[in-house]
């Protein structure tokens, strides 16, 4: 009951982090579009387009990052493990999901910190000078929202154990 | 342990941990991390992983990659690719191995447009596969086809691999674009020749169907008229410089979706599996450019990149046998690994090789995507047979393996040809503005 509830509200905030993806996705699109045809049809290119289609590259990649994990999009070698024993298989998947999560736990914490530095440092954007800063906090929240769709894909795996 | 006994040590750990089943850029990551923070220092590694997943997130030259991901995305889903199978099979659906035939030329086609191997491979199976099917063709034959097409998809331009190892090694994205355009046409037409051989020594693998009529055929080209606009449109403002390949690609994609919009083929739905599919996409792609980056920072720590490529340069060996060795280490390891991280992996090792050599850098990148391809439906980890399967649910996976044999060898003859007349990848680039 309670995995089905978690899973639930990770499915859920992936879905709606991968909208806001989504929406950065078009976004670049439309203000690259623009930026073009106001550089050659009036001459006058929309200022700082450059650095609102880096931060929005950002925001594409870091926000899809909880969706594409649950949609298993990464690439992974499987020819090994699927020749192991479904109880080693268990044993290495459950392994390297942890690896994962510890992984991203790090990253976590470090985007935490780095954004600190940056709004210490006042760190900007060159030509909008927009702050760095809230971009690595958001890539923090993203890379949590990793850490648990890779924990639902753990559980997932699991279940599917325990139910066989 | 000095620190190339390290880097080693390093490797072997990141082939135990792909076969781990935990994903490429994860598994290049922590390596990366892990051996930086052992060589270095802990700080070091983790101010240094951060930093690059930061700067790769945010890079704009790598913004190219989610807007023309897109482009193929939006066109995929309305239902442009049946359109060009059609085109496609009217004009070349007579001759021997018709279906094939025109299963080739629309792959080539789609890959103007996309610039995934095995989104074009998809894509074709799903228009192709019932109609040779139902046609009678041989189950190798048809698969094999279409896998083999799919691998058009990073060749002709756009591709993702062009982009990334363009960004890479700081080669102009629009030189490797063009260069594409005369490998791409000539390898499709080398397609087409081994499929006229194949049928003509096994006629029975693919019955002949009718000839459409001459009104037919010209009425069926209105369906490539939409792609050719779009195509000239983007790579044309690519070369001649009045787009960055970031702008094309947005232009690209905007065309993308303008066009299905007007002609009322794009539904809401559509639009929104697109977009999802080009985040998920770019997110896979984008994750492993980053986690190589970190495994890249570790590698060149451990002095390995210089230390090899100054012993491949000491071989006594001309440089063609040079690069033959390096065609067939990429092959191999194309062989067990994704292609985008195997060229990711192995381009700073290889790239300074080549260069030091005397090859043309936009040459091997063409090179590069050539022995790709061949990666791609080789055994064991030929993604585009698994894609052709997962599509041709009916057909055993070594009876797809055994329908990309005759296409395997095309390949491999054509990377010879490539490597005695380097001109076919580089007469195009000569007239390209930047």
């Amino acid at each position: 009951m309670q995995v089905s509830f978690f899973e639930k509200a990770v499915t859920g905030f992936s879905s709606l982090f991968n909208m806001v993806a989504s929406a950065s996705l078009v976004v670049m699109m439309l203000l690259t579009c623009a930026d073009v045809f106001m550089r050659y049809l009036f001459n006058n290119p929309i200022t700082g387009a450059y650095d609102l289609v880096s931060l929005m590259g950002a925001v594409l990649v870091s926000f899809a990052m909880p969706y594409t994990m649950l949609k298993k999009g990464h690439v992974a070698v499987e020819i090994l493990i699927q020749s192991l024993s479904r109880g080693k298989q268990l044993i290495v998947e459950t392994f390297t999901h942890l690896v994962g999560i510890s992984l991203f736990l790090v990253l976590v914490r470090l985007a935490i910190l780095i954004s600190w530095d940056m709004k210490a440092a006042g760190e900007v954007t060159p030509t909008l000078l927009l702050p760095f800063y809230p971009i690595l906090y958001c890539m923090a929240v993203c890379f949590l929202g990793l850490c648990f769709a890779i924990l639902v894909n753990l559980l997932h795996i699991w279940t599917k154990r325990a139910s066989s | 342990m000095n620190p190339i006994h390290i880097g080693i040590i390093g490797v072997l750990l990141l082939i135990a941990l792909l076969f781990s089943k935990l994903p490429v850029a994860f598994c290049m990551a922590l390596v990366g991390l892990l051996g930086f923070g052992f060589l270095v220092s802990p700080e070091a590694a983790l101010n240094i992983i951060i930093k690059d997943f930061y700067t790769v997130f945010s890079s704009y030259d790598l913004t190219v990659v989610p807007l023309f991901v897109f482009m193929g995305q939006i066109l995929f889903y309305s239902g442009i690719s049946r359109k060009l199978y059609d085109a496609a099979f009217i004009w070349f659906g007579h001759f021997k191995g018709g279906l094939a035939v025109a299963t080739i030329g629309a792959c080539a086609c789609f890959s103007a447009i996309c610039g995934s191997t095995n989104a074009t491979a998809a894509t074709m199976a799903s228009v192709a596969l019932p109609e040779m099917k139902r046609l009678k063709y041989s189950d190798e034959l048809a698969t094999g086809t279409v896998a083999a097409g799919g691998s058009l998809g990073i060749l002709i331009p756009p591709s993702v691999i062009f982009i990334v190892y363009g960004i890479m090694t700081e080669q102009s994205i629009g030189k490797l674009f063009m260069a594409g355009i005369f490998p791409g046409i000539l390898l499709s037409i080398l397609f087409i020749l081994t499929i006229y051989i194949w049928v003509t020594l096994k006629p029975e693998i693919a019955p002949r169907v009718v000839n459409q009529g001459f009104k037919k055929k010209i009425r069926a080209l209105s369906g490539l008229i939409e792609v050719l606009l779009l195509f000239v449109l983007v790579m044309g403002g690519l070369f001649m410089g009045i787009f960055t390949p970031t702008e094309a690609g947005a232009i690209g994609a905007l065309g993308g979706v303008f066009i299905p919009l007007v002609s009322g083929q794009l539904s809401w739905k559509g639009f929104r599996e697109a977009l999802y599919s080009s985040t998920r996409t770019t997110c896979m792609i984008l994750m492993i450019v980053a986690g190589a980056t970190v495994f890249g920072h570790f590698l060149a720590v451990t002095t390995i990149p210089n230390t090899l490529s100054g012993w491949v340069v000491g071989l006594p060996l001309p440089p063609w046998g040079i690069m033959l060795v390096i065609m067939f280490f990429f092959l191999i390891g194309g062989c067990f690994m994704d292609a985008l991280g195997m060229i990711l992996l192995t381009i700073p090792i290889f790239y300074p090789v080549a260069i030091a050599i005397g090859y043309d850098p936009i040459w091997f990148g063409v090179v590069i995507v050539l022995v790709t391809e061949l990666g791609v439906i080789t055994p064991p980890v030929g993604i585009n047979v698994y894609v052709v399967s997962g599509i041709a649910k009916d057909v055993p996976l070594e009876v797809i393996f055994k329908g990309a044999v005759p296409f395997v060898l095309a390949l491999s003859a054509y990377l010879v040809i490539m490597l005695i007349f380097p001109q076919i990848a580089l007469y195009l680039p000569s007239f390209v503005a930047y």
